[in-house]
């Protein structure tokens, strides 16, 4: 099973209602506002995608696969800018 | 609408923070209003306090100022954590070439002392380091290709009597390499290696760091709040109250720096200052302030760092009152007065000014 973790090098302050992340690979740090910034709390510790989905899903009662797209679409994005890992 | 008005507003969000009770608008600023608001804001750095006050209903905004408090905390925070990219590079060029240094106020106060680093905002980083590593410092971050803010004015000043260096970095970071805490006598009579003994570790990004210790930290707060400028700044003050001591001991330990670096009166400022921003300062500390004996001299000093009055170049003559021995004085006045780095025009002004600066008042008065 592959879960994703936060690396220990990205750099980020968590706000009120987002959080700003500075991955290893991205010159300028990026912000995510509302329910999608709650992925990175999640991912302090390695953490299946699904239950990440589920999680979301449930504290928010939103469809599940509309939850699974934009948890997608955050990861994708973390991964790109080296703030977040893979890991067996 | 003023900038004068929205200054008080400020004010007054930075003092609910501590506590302090104050009256704001029943509704939402009308948006001149608030854009000046944010315009005060975003000069004292205070993102961070906006949004706490807005996210905990203490001052009313519309839905879209809500969004630009939001905004304007992200914006401040990717300045920091860029910074802090900044300064873990620097810091571990500084370990390679066996530079010792402490981070200094913004990172440093963000870990160590704010429940979350995002309450406090940031512009540039901060280190000290020991007069005798300057130059190595100085060259580290030139060989990075940092453009110094000001020459020299003679060589050696900057290990000998300089309060910093400030340098532009290739991607626009500003790094303030600090020989000691503050421009003027109060920096000068500073015991640095004193300075230098107290230390407290962090980590960023995973990485360790050394700060100066928790005493310092609040001793350097003071002194940026009461004479980084004219007027004292909202941040620092708030970074005061973080800091403040409890103990007995531990308020023993900051008036004993106070005291051995001729600044009692810098102490008694300060937790003047954060007593108007509606902060009650812990019991010790208060009690502690009754032992504070500021000479008459400091008191000069003090004055000369506050108000409109304030200069460079008067602090920088003032400053040969906390230098001890003839050479030093001689050396530190002629830099001071005769920088060798400006041509003869300008040094003939520069003489003329601060000859006039150092007459008054007339009589200094002794310690």
């Amino acid at each position: 099973v592959v879960t994703v973790v936060r690396r220990p090098d990205a750099l980020w302050r968590r706000l009120a209602n987002g959080v700003v992340v500075l991955g290893a690979e991205a010159d300028h740090a990026r912000a995510i506002f509302g329910p999608p910034a709650e992925v990175w709390d999640l991912i302090a510790k390695p953490v299946v995608i699904d239950e990440i989905v589920d999680q979301l899903a449930t504290r928010h009662g939103a469809d599940r696969a509309v939850v699974a797209a934009d948890v997608r679409t955050v990861i994708d994005e973390l991964a790109h800018v080296g703030a977040l890992e893979y890991r067996p | 609408v003023t900038v004068a008005a929205a200054g008080v507003l400020a004010r007054s969000l930075a003092s609910a923070t501590l506590g302090g009770r104050r009256r704001f608008p029943e509704t939402p600023l009308p948006p001149d209003e608030w854009d000046e608001l944010v315009a005060v804001v975003r000069a004292e750095r205070m993102e961070p306090v906006l949004a706490q006050a807005v996210n905990r209903c203490t001052l009313p905004v519309t839905d879209e100022q809500h969004v630009q408090t939001d905004q304007l905390h992200a914006q401040a925070m990717a300045t920091a954590v860029e910074l802090d990219r900044q300064l873990l590079a620097v810091t571990a060029e500084f370990e390679r070439l066996g530079i010792a240094y402490r981070v200094l106020k913004g990172a440093a106060v963000a870990y160590l002392d704010y429940d979350n680093p995002a309450g406090r905002a940031y512009g540039d980083v901060d280190l000290l380091v020991r007069p005798a590593d300057i130059e190595a410092a100085r060259a580290c971050l030139a060989d990075a290709g940092g453009r110094r803010a000001h020459a020299e004015p003679r060589p050696g000043y900057d290990r000998r009597f300089g309060k910093g260096i400030a340098f532009r970095m290739p991607n626009g970071h500003e790094i303030d390499i600090h020989r000691t805490l503050t421009l003027g006598p109060f920096g000068l009579a500073i015991d640095l290696a004193e300075l230098f003994d107290g230390t407290e570790s962090f980590s960023i990004g995973g990485r360790g760091l050394v700060a100066l210790d928790r005493t310092r930290r609040f001793v350097h707060a003071c002194y940026h709040a009461v004479l980084g400028r004219s007027r004292p700044r909202l941040v620092p003050l708030l970074d005061m109250a973080h800091l403040a001591p409890t103990s007995v001991a531990d308020v023993r330990a900051v008036v004993e720096l106070f005291r051995q670096w001729r600044a009692d009166a810098v102490l008694d400022a300060a937790i003047a200052e954060l007593r108007m921003l509606g902060w009650t300062p812990p019991e010790a500390l208060d009690a502690a302030r009754t032992q504070l004996a500021p000479t008459r001299r400091q008191m000069h000093w003090l004055r000369a760092y506050r108000g409109a009055s304030r200069s460079s170049a008067r602090l920088s003559v003032l400053g040969v009152e906390a230098i001890p021995g003839w050479r030093d004085r001689v050396d530190y006045m002629a830099a001071v007065m005769w920088p060798a780095n400006r041509p003869m025009s300008r040094r003939v002004d520069r003489l003329w000014a601060g000859a006039k600066l150092a007459a008054r008042p007339a009589r200094r008065p002794a310690d």
